[in-house]
């Protein structure tokens, strides 16, 4: 073949995948063109959407850049009472009651610098007609492709209910502890005032009982033992109700090792020769004041030793969970209780034996103590068999 | 398969044969577009075989032969037209475990029609560096063109062993140790 005839060959063929190129492209232009018209739609409903959404917000909304309003939505207008135009030609100091300028200040100059990526306050702007308003401030940036602040986007929510509720909460929870410790000082002021008399008396009988020892014999003598003996139960009663008064003032709560103070109170208290305690179950450590949980103990073994007809006495205290609550119960051998009393027993004032051991106030000091740990008490008896008390505690309130 | 392959085999051929060898083989070839290709245009890949077929016969060379050589200056091409991609790494084994998934994952961007093969790397312990190429096109000649022009291009002393998995070269092991 000539050199000439392959050139020209060449040349054709390039000629041709020119045409098919240019064919090619204009192909992928109108492509293109179409897919930018697309875009462009999406965009457009994109932008109605946000729109919609920015005007129909429930919170105030503004557009800011170094602290000048460059758009909000009408709610935040509403919020301010200004027209929205007027607010475009504000600052946000100048919105800003003057008193929270400098903390709103520092963090956004915080937010400026990038020490933090958001931030939120709460502070008190002040409106078109000078009243003040507290309100929470969520301030973000909204940033450029290259990362430089394009601006800063806050979200404005008025807590003004909820900032005057919390104030209204803290005086109340202020006058309750102050009536509190009043209703405790009154508490002292009265076991005392009825002691100072008791004790009075108490001498007296003493005395007459020391000096006049030959004028009272015989019944004379036993009434003025019964005198004493009387006395000193009002004495106790006394203390009852003062410590009664005195349950969830102390909160002293430490980790409490239940089966060990289950131990320890049932060597403390006056046991009978024949005497067996035993326990059963997983006892928890719980998170609660050591004073009141022994009182619990405390009063229900003596209970179930006291109120006791049996030569050998015998305790059985369980313990087990469910998923609320720790439970724990106290079982004796005992002399029980009749049903009609299984609700009288846990009020103030109540004993139930004539011959009374008590002083009545034991029982409802531990339903207290029961109930101010969210949980409660309850008595299961049989007479002559024995009595069943059982008690939980909200674990929310005792768990370590 | 896309026109940058033809046209690319084309020069090629021009400045080892002459042009006169590029017109046997398009009239050889029989081509629908009488070979009249354009990078931009996508053609079915068999044309590739014909004209490679065709060429075989004339210079009397083995066909794979012929595309291996073919590998070899398409490598020389790329690093003409994109010298970033390359330097971009530092040495031959990171440019070419980055073939598969960084390499001709753009190559689909700009041409979602593109038709290209999978590539598994695996390194082995004593630094040697298996490349698994697996394509219905069978062109495992051209990866191994491509391979040794890119050991080449970066300078290092290597050997390359290649093990069919598949008989037909539809899957294939290339083993690169450098020396
Ligand atoms: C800058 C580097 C590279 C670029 C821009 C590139 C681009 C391309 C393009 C455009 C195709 C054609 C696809 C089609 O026709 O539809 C292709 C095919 C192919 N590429 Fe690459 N490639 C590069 C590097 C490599 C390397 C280093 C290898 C080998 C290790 C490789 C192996 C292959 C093979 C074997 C094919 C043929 C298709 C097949 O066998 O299925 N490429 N490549």
């Amino acid at each position: 073949m000539e050199a000439i005839e392959l050139l020209e060959k060449k040349l054709q063929r390039e000629i041709a995948a020119r045409q098919e190129a240019e064919r090619i492209l204009e192909e992928k232009s109108l492509e293109l063109y179409q897919n930018n018209q697309k875009l462009e739609q999406l965009n457009g409903e994109l932008e109605s959407d946000l729109i919609h959404l920015f005007e129909n917000a429930v919170f105030g909304i503004a557009l800011t850049s170094n602290g000048d309003i460059k758009t909000v939505n009408s709610k935040f207008g509403e919020m301010m009472g200004y027209a929205v135009e007027e607010l475009k030609a504000l600052t946000i100091k100048d919105l800003t009651y003057k008193e929270d300028v400098s903390k709103s200040y520092q963090l956004t100059n915080a937010l400026i610098a990038q020490q933090v990526d958001q931030f939120e306050l709460r502070k008190r702007y002040r409106r078109k007609d000078g009243s003040l308003f507290w309100a929470k401030t969520k301030v973000s940036p909204v940033l450029n492709q290259d990362g430089s602040t394009r601006y800063h986007l806050a979200i404005i929510e008025d807590i003004q209910f909820l900032v005057e509720a919390e104030e209204k909460q803290a005086t109340l929870i202020q006058t309750l502890q102050s009536q509190n410790k009043e209703l405790d000082a009154f508490a002292q002021v009265v076991s005392h005032d009825l002691k100072s008399p008791l004790r009075a008396v108490n001498t007296l009988v003493g005395w007459l009982k020391e000096d006049h020892a030959e004028a009272f014999k015989g019944e004379a003598l036993e009434h003025l033992q019964e005198i004493e003996s009387r006395i000193g139960k009002a004495f106790s009663l006394i203390d009852g109700i003062l410590e009664y008064a005195q349950v969830g003032t102390e909160n002293t709560e430490t980790e409490v090792d239940t089966k060990a103070l289950v131990k320890y109170v049932s060597e403390m208290i006056d046991v009978p020769q024949q005497f067996q305690l035993s326990l059963e179950g997983d006892f928890p450590v719980l998170k609660i004041a050591r004073s009141q949980l022994q009182h619990i103990f405390q009063n229900l073994l003596t209970n179930g030793v006291k109120y006791n007809d049996k030569d050998v006495v015998k305790i059985l205290v369980k313990s087990w969970e469910t998923s609320s609550h720790y439970l724990f119960s106290v079982q004796d051998n005992g002399i029980g209780i009749p049903a009609k009393y299984f609700d009288k027993i846990f009020t103030m004032f109540s004993t139930l034996n004539e011959q009374t051991k008590g002083t009545g106030v034991g029982l409802a000091i531990v339903k207290k103590i029961c109930e101010h740990y969210g949980g409660t008490i309850i008595v299961d008896s049989k007479e002559g068999q024995g009595t069943t008390f059982t008690f939980s505690l909200n674990k929310q309130h005792t768990k370590l | 398969m896309k026109g940058i392959v033809f046209t690319e085999l084309f020069d090629m051929v021009e400045t080892h044969f002459g042009l006169e060898m590029v017109q046997n083989i398009i009239d050889d070839a029989q081509l629908p577009n009488h070979g009249a290709y354009t990078k931009v245009g996508t053609y079915d890949h068999k044309e590739i075989y014909r004209l490679v077929g065709a060429l075989s016969q004339r210079t009397d060379t083995d066909a794979n032969a012929l595309i291996k050589a073919f590998g070899k200056h398409l490598l020389q091409t790329f690093v003409a037209s994109y010298p970033a991609l390359f330097e971009n790494s530092s040495d031959s084994f990171s440019f070419l475990s980055g073939v598969h998934d960084y390499i001709h994952v753009e190559v689909r961007k700009i041409y979602p029609d593109a038709d290209l093969p999978h590539f598994a790397t695996i390194d082995h312990p004593d630094g040697s560096m298996d490349m698994v190429y697996t394509s219905s096109k069978k062109m495992y000649a051209l990866a191994e063109g491509l391979i040794e022009a890119t050991m080449e291009h970066y300078n290092e002393a290597f050997r390359l062993d290649k093990e069919f998995i598949e008989e037909d070269g539809s899957k294939v092991r290339f083993t690169i140790s450098k020396k």
